[in-house]
Parts: structure tokens; C-alpha cells; sequence
């Protein structure tokens, strides 16, 4: 069957047996079999042990191969591997590849879009486009929730605050200033004849009306003052950290630059006028209400004092 | 400066000197072999003078300077990790010193893994079973504490030379 020469001597019976066992165990590995490590003990040092220590070396690296291609095929990427094959050289930077990438699909999850996937071809090319949409996607939510937050807290003719944000401010800065011995001032306001103007020059009039007027309020407040429109032509302001007479200054510039105001619609040129109501935080409050109805008062006193005025309860 | 007598490191930038004004033709690049030519052939000599593990230990110890040095010269003032990883990833790939990935964080246990592909000091070169990227640990030692605010310390794991297709460093926490 054989007849390899062997240190000068044609082969015996045994060597030819021994060379046999090596080409079983190479066929067993070339289908896919796991024949284990051939038993070479008792084996005389010769040639032919040396080619079956290397076949037991192969079965060992392939092993080993097959073991880190089935790791990695099912996801496991912490599976040691040991063999010294070119093969294994590129299985281990694919593990290290994959290690990379699971790491940055958790950052990605975290939040962190700025996550890029190079040396994957195709796959990163997909994968960072994916990146690129999922953030595109994200700021479009943002700047959708901005403006769903913008509709919800603000009133929609004039800009200004709604009756519920302004509300919520409102109770807020009373509790801060209760909690924190401060003060601040609310005024309340109420365009005087407003129904009047609406029913000689129409309510698109109106509209402008109230937009001009909203307008000149807020070139007077700073910007940590908060004025809400609460119903029709009725607007509150709150004041934080102002005293009465800082109050009634800027009740009174209002009320001022609101009876010079000269609104021209079309051919039209409305005047207005404004009355308001001005208080501060007293000790005794017991909630924001109480505030608010006491410069409602003040306002109330206003309006029966002939109206463009200013009163301070 | 360079040649005083010495206990601890006192390398300062200015010690690398103007490159732009002394080298107005040459510019500022070399290649990776020559600098692999300086740093082996001075692990060589150090090894004849003395032993490895003092050899490996000035490796580590010249890698922190560098590192501390890098971290306040050349990379982007970050506050988060991420943004430390970022910058540190952008400027090594900058300066053709290394891809780097991670693989862990773990801020609560403060141990991270990461890899370093392409690295300059070892990929392409003969697999000897040993790993030996000391510099590197000491420079990314460096990085990390310098980042933290803490001593971190950077142990290799796999290297080029160990059969490994990147260089694996595993950072955590010093015990002090």
C-alpha cells in the first residue's frame, strides 16, 4: 500500500499501519468529525511521529477554530481564543469588532448618536445610516414636544401665556416666596370698553387690539416677569422680587404707553385704555388665590373709579 | 534640562521644542519605523544595562508623562466620558497613533476595556507570545487618571505579539 522510504529503509508492515491511522484521523477532520488527538505514546521518534504530533497540533488549532466560529456564530463573544492559525488571527479581530459594536449599540441606546461603524463594509455603511435617521428622528421629536409645549402653555392670538401656565407660575412663585420669606407683586389688567371695540371696528380689530397691547406690555417687563392672558382681554402679570412701588411704576408705565398707543388697522386708528389692579404677598395669604383676588379687587376699584387708572390694594 | 541628574520625571512640553521653526523642510513627520527603531532599540539597551522588569517599569513610567502631557497639550477638554473617549479616539487616529475602541465601560465599577488597532507600537511585529505594549499602559494609565481625577491603572491583555489582531487593555481603579 505504502512505499515511502523511511531513513534510508523501505517502510514495515507497521509503519504502513501507523501512516494509515494518521490518514484516518485527517479524513475523520476533513468530515467534519472531532477524532480527538492521536495516541502517538509508545510511538519510536521517527518522521512519522513528528507528522502525527503536527496532525495532533492541526487537530488541536482546528478544534480550538471551530470552537471560537461557533462561539461567535451564536453571539458569545467572550470565548478565548487560543490557537495560533492566520484564521484565528481574524476570528479575534472580528471578536474584537463585535465586542466594539455591542458597546456602542448601548451608547446608542443611552443616547450617544455620534456612534460610527468603520471597517464592516456594507454593514456599516447600514448601521450608520440607521445612526443618522434614529437621530434625525430624535430631533424631529424634539422639536415637535418643543412646540406641542409652546401650544399647551401659550395663548395662541397673542403669545403671551395661557390662563393654566400662567396659573401654575403663579402658585409656584407664591410658594417660593412663602417658603423663602420673599416677595412679589400681581397685577392684574382689563382693557376697558373692550366688547365696545369689538362691535364698532369688528374682531379682527379686536384681535390687533389685543396683540398691541400684549406687545407693549412685554417691552416693559423683564424677563422674569410672567404675564398670562386669563380670559378675553383680561391679563395678569406676576413680579417676582418687586415691592408695591416697583409695582406701581411699572403699573403706571403701562398704563401710560397703553393711552398713547395709537393701533391703525386698515384705515382705522383705535385708542384704548387699560385699568388695573396691583398687590403684593401679605404675610396672611393663604394660597395664590387670594393674591389674585385681591388685586381683582383693586382692578374692580378701578374700573368704578372712571377707568384708565391705576389702583393698589 | 536634559541632563540634569533626576529622582522623578520633570518632562516638560517644551522639551520637544519648536518642531515647526527647526525643521522648516523636513516637517513635523517621520514614519512608523523610525520611531519603532528609537523605541526598540532603547528597550534593547535598557534590558543589556539592567533587566526587563526595569525596563518595562521605565517604559510604563515614560508612557504616564507622555500621557499626562498628551492629555493637557492635545486633547479637547471633555467633562463627560463620553466625550473623553471621543476626543481621545478622534486625536489618536489624528496623529496615526491607534484606532481605539471600547468594549466596556463601567462607570460605577470604574473598570474599563478597550482595544487598540493599528497600534504604533506593536502591530506588524513578530508574534513572540509576549506582550509588549508597557508604554501604552502607562500612557493610557495616564489618560484615564488624568481624566478622572483618580489613579487608574492600564494593564495589557492581548497584544500583536501575543497572537492578537489588536492590543486589549483592561483600566481600572489603583489601589492607593
Amino acid at each position: 500500500m505504502c512505499n515511502l522510504k523511511k531513513t534510508g529503509n523501505y517502510m514495515d508492515h507497521k509503519d504502513v499501519e501507523r501512516l494509515d491511522k494518521i490518514s484516518a484521523h485527517l479524513h475523520a477532520l476533513l468530515h467534519n468529525e472531532q477524532p480527538g488527538l492521536l495516541n502517538l505514546a509508545g510511538e519510536p521518534e521517527d518522521e512519522i511521529r513528528q507528522v502525527g504530533e503536527f496532525v495532533n497540533t492541526l487537530t488541536d488549532a482546528l478544534s480550538s477554530l471551530t470552537n471560537a466560529a461557533h462561539h461567535l456564530s451564536i453571539g458569545d463573544m467572550d470565548a478565548r481564543i487560543i490557537a495560533k492559525l492566520p484564521a484565528c488571527h481574524h476570528l479575534k479581530n472580528l471578536q474584537a469588532t463585535l465586542r466594539h459594536l455591542t458597546w456602542q449599540t448601548g451608547q446608542i441606546a443611552k443616547g450617544d448618536f455620534s456612534q460610527r461603524v468603520e471597517f464592516l463594509g456594507e454593514f456599516s455603511h447600514s448601521f450608520n445610516w440607521m445612526v443618522e435617521q434614529l437621530e434625525a428622528y430624535r430631533q424631529r421629536i424634539l422639536g415637535q414636544n418643543r412646540e406641542l409645549e409652546r401650544l399647551a402653555t401659550t395663548d395662541p392670538l397673542t403669545g403671551v401665556y395661557n390662563r393654566r401656565y400662567f396659573m401654575d407660575f403663579a402658585t409656584k412663585e407664591f410658594l417660593r416666596s412663602q417658603r423663602y420669606s420673599r416677595i412679589f407683586s400681581a397685577i392684574q389688567m382689563d382693557i376697558d370698553h373692550f366688547k365696545k371695540i369689538n362691535d364698532t371696528h369688528g374682531h379682527s380689530v379686536g384681535d390687533e387690539v389685543l396683540k398691541a397691547f400684549t406687545a407693549n406690555c412685554l417691552e416693559v417687563l423683564r424677563e422674569s416677569d410672567v404675564l398670562g392672558r386669563i380670559g378675553g382681554e383680561e391679563f395678569s402679570i406676576i413680579l417676582p422680587e418687586t415691592e408695591r412701588a416697583g409695582a406701581l411704576i411699572v403699573a403706571e408705565r403701562f398704563r401710560q404707553a397703553i393711552a398713547d398707543l395709537k393701533v391703525h388697522v386698515d384705515e382705522q386708528v383705535v385708542h384704548f385704555t387699560v385699568s388695573i389692579g396691583i398687590t403684593i404677598l401679605r404675610q396672611d395669604d393663604t394660597g395664590i388665590e387670594a393674591v389674585l383676588r385681591r388685586a381683582d379687587e383693586a382692578l374692580y376699584l378701578a374700573k368704578n373709579g372712571g377707568r384708565n387708572k391705576v389702583v393698589s390694594a | 534640562m536634559f541632563r540634569e541628574e533626576r529622582k522623578s520625571s520633570r518632562f516638560d512640553w517644551s522639551h520637544l521644542g519648536d518642531i515647526e521653526w527647526g525643521r522648516p523642510n523636513l516637517g513635523p513627520q517621520t514614519t512608523v519605523a523610525v520611531y519603532r527603531l528609537m523605541q526598540f532599540t532603547l528597550r534593547d539597551a535598557i534590558i543589556s544595562h539592567t533587566d526587563v522588569a526595569t525596563a518595562n517599569r521605565i517604559f510604563f513610567d515614560a508612557g504616564q508623562s507622555a500621557g499626562k502631557a498628551f492629555h493637557e497639550h492635545l486633547l479637547r477638554n471633555t467633562h463627560d466620558f463620553e466625550g473623553f473617549i471621543a476626543a481621545l479616539q478622534e486625536t489618536l487616529r489624528t496623529f496615526s497613533i491607534g484606532i481605539l475602541r471600547l468594549e466596556t465601560s463601567d462607570l460605577l465599577k470604574s473598570r474599563f476595556v478597550l482595544t487598540v488597532a493599528e497600534d504604533l507600537d506593536c502591530s506588524g511585529l513578530p508574534i513572540t507570545d509576549e506582550s509588549v505594549c508597557t508604554f501604552d499602559e502607562g500612557f493610557l494609565s495616564a489618560l484615564f487618571s488624568a481624566h478622572f481625577g483618580k489613579q487608574f491603572t492600564a494593564r495589557e491583555t492581548d497584544c500583536w505579539c501575543t497572537g492578537d489582531r489588536v492590543c486589549r487593555f483592561e483600566v481600572l481603579l489603583a489601589d492607593v
